[in-house]
């Protein structure tokens, strides 16, 4: 929070959060007309702009169509456009076969990107594969391990990860620091078994 | 005719990183009451450093921006290092001096064009002004561009970068991985010495400062990275010597922390380095700002807008020099425990004199950390600037004079979140 990311990347040098917020408390609610001319609050307006200032972001934008089906983004692109939806729906999913619905690890991005793995081939303490991917394997492609930025991916193996930090040199505190840093959320608040040390 | 009893308010202050709000009171024509209030949560960082180990730092703090995260890097590096009393390689410290001029270019120029600009030429925002004026909006994003890939080339990405720790980095980039961004820095310094002529054009209000100023000093350059703390009035002093000379206090109007130098307001930033140091550019920096029509000082803080451009010219023809100059290292750190129980460190964030204090405990985790950054320190100096812009003021209109009040305080590039943190603005009128 506050951390000024959002101003950093806005084009225009605002904060997007102060704008929509002023926009929320300032507006009535998104009210579009249905077929039968009667006004109804639209499901699919979270943020309660209305028509005026809905055609002020969309007079910035460039317009876009996807066909019944297509993917509009897929998970490690870069997540540089942002998408005022006009009609249809959107639907996010992940699917891996044999797994079933699931966020992909870090550790695949550092395969891709052909990097060599920190910590079989250096030892060095790396959560790239308990981590949620997103980043394009930032970290190993530095030479050092993955702190998780992005937190834990689903259902996580820290029993296995646990055991090779011990390889790696790490004692019981300095796994349970690194399993706990300042991110998305802490690793094993699920209650995922870290595994006791051998 | 001004009434003689106003009350103003800004309910959002735009163009300023992080959320505040000023209060004003102006009764019989005088200034009663200005509060810059900070009310932002505070983040606790310094908490939670506690109990963590000493190479931490320089990932945790880089989180407290997400505009200047290099200066909290190296001021965590350079603390850390002098506890460790690690000597660090000059190729080393040569590219973490790159690393910051990336940043004092992306952060100058996002200001500069995205936030400051609209204020001189009479406009709400960047949009307009790209309505107005392609050509320099286009520009402000070309060069901010260039500093980023300075950050995503050396840092690994360029918000947070990955790629800094104690005693140097990761992993050193090659030389040939470098030159692309020589080439992209040879385009920028067009850019930014167009920069300094198109902000130099703009009108600006007569306003002198007589804020002490303080600043970093290094014999050999202008200081970035690291350096001997000077002051106007005389001081001069290491980081180790920082607390005993600048004291925090809290207010009851602010989650930030106000900071006194020796008991007076003082200012950090632009103007006090240029002020302290201009003699220390050269090249196409002191021949634009010359250019520009700065003299060997400037205390205008509507200038700060020229101030900052001239300082992009610096980072831009520093970077150049480093490049070419680059060779890699054998190792890419010196690595090394604590070894006093205590390190300080200082460095110049694009706001201003940026200073980390730890304290180590036998194990090597941290036992205490103190961050003092460069907005909290301007805090008093921002407040007796509103003063002066609101007493006796004769606008007519409270909006004319609640727009001046904005604007003094943008003068001041303020970091709300980094100090936790900014505004909306409130003037009862009595």
């Amino acid at each position: 929070m506050g951390c000024g990311r959002c101003i950093d990347w806005c084009p225009v040098g605002i904060d997007i959060t102060e704008e929509a917020a002023r926009l929320v408390q300032l507006m009535p609610a998104y009210r579009p007309e249905d077929s039968n001319g009667e006004r109804r609050r639209s499901a699919a307006a979270p943020c309660h702009l209305d028509h005026r200032h809905r055609l002020r972001f969309a007079e910035l934008s460039t317009p876009v169509r996807f066909a019944a089906g297509e993917f509009v983004f897929r998970e490690n692109e870069p997540a540089t456009p942002c998408w005022l939806l006009g009609t249809g729906s959107v639907v996010l999913t992940t699917l891996v076969p044999g797994r079933g619905t699931v966020a992909l690890e870090t550790c695949t991005e550092c395969k891709r990107r052909g990097l060599t793995c920190v910590m079989v081939a250096d030892g060095t303490p790396c959560l790239g594969s308990v981590t949620h991917s997103g980043c394009g394997a930032q970290c190993p492609s530095v030479s050092r391990g993955c702190y998780g930025c992005f937190g834990p991916t689903t259902d996580p193996n820290l029993a296995a990860m646990s055991g090779w930090l011990r390889t790696c040199g790490m004692n019981e505190d300095a796994i349970g620091r690194i399993f706990a840093t300042f991110n998305v959320a802490a690793y094993g608040s699920e209650g995922h078994d870290r595994g006791a040390p051998e | 005719m001004a009434p003689r009893n106003r009350e103003l308010t800004v309910r959002a202050l735009a163009r300023v990183e992080g959320e505040g709000r000023v209060d004003v009171t102006v009764r019989e024509g005088r200034a009663e009451r200005v509060e810059l209030n900070i009310y932002e949560p505070p983040r606790f960082f310094e908490s939670f450093l506690r109990g963590r180990h000493f190479l931490e730092p320089p990932d945790i703090t880089s989180r407290i921006c997400g505009i200047c995260p290099v200066a909290y890097q190296v001021s965590a590096c350079n603390a850390i290092e002098q506890a460790c009393e690690l000597e660090l390689d000059d190729a080393v410290r040569d590219l973490r001096r790159l690393l910051y001029c990336g940043e004092w270019i992306a952060s100058h120029v996002l200001h500069i064009y995205f936030l400051h600009a609209p204020d001189f030429l009479g406009l709400p925002d960047s949009i307009a002004l790209a309505r107005r004026d392609r050509e320099a909006v286009e520009r402000g994003l070309s060069l901010k561009k260039a500093g980023n890939a300075i950050l995503d080339v050396i840092g690994g990405r360029p918000i947070h970068p990955v790629n800094v720790r104690i005693g140097g980095f990761h992993r050193m980039p090659t030389t040939a991985e470098l030159i692309p961004l020589s080439d992209e820095l040879c385009t920028a310094l067009d850019h930014a010495v167009a920069t300094v002529r198109w902000v130099s054009s703009f009108d600006f209000p007569d306003v002198e400062l007589d804020h002490d100023l303080l600043a970093l000093h290094d014999d050999s350059s202008y200081a970035i990275d690291d350096g001997e703390i000077w002051s106007s009035t005389g001081l001069r002093c290491t980081a180790d010597e920082f607390p005993k000379h600048v004291v925090e206090r809290q207010v009851p109007h602010s989650t930030a922390l106000h900071a006194e130098l020796d008991g007076r307001r003082y200012l950090t930033g632009p103007l006090a380095r240029y002020s302290l140091k201009s003699s220390q550019l050269a090249g196409v920096s002191a021949q634009t700002a010359a250019d520009a029509g700065l003299g060997a000082q400037c205390r205008n803080p509507y200038r700060s807008i020229v101030v900052r451009a001239v300082e992009v010219v610096y980072a831009v023809e520093e970077a150049l020099r480093i490049i070419d100059r680059y060779e890699r290292p054998a190792e890419p750190f010196t690595a090394g425990p604590p070894i006093r129980t205590v390190g300080h460190g200082v460095s110049e964030a694009p706001r201003g004199l940026l200073y980390h204090r730890y304290e180590f405990d036998p194990t090597r985790s941290i036992r205490a950390a103190i961050i003092i950054p460069p907005t909290s320190q301007n805090q008093a100096a921002i407040e007796h600037d509103l003063r002066r812009a609101v007493d006796g003021n004769l606008m007519p209109a409270d909006d004319d004079l609640t727009t001046l009040c904005e604007r003094t305080i943008r003068n001041y590039d303020p970091c709300i979140s980094c100090a936790t943190h900014f505004l909306t603005l409130t003037v009862d009128r009595r």
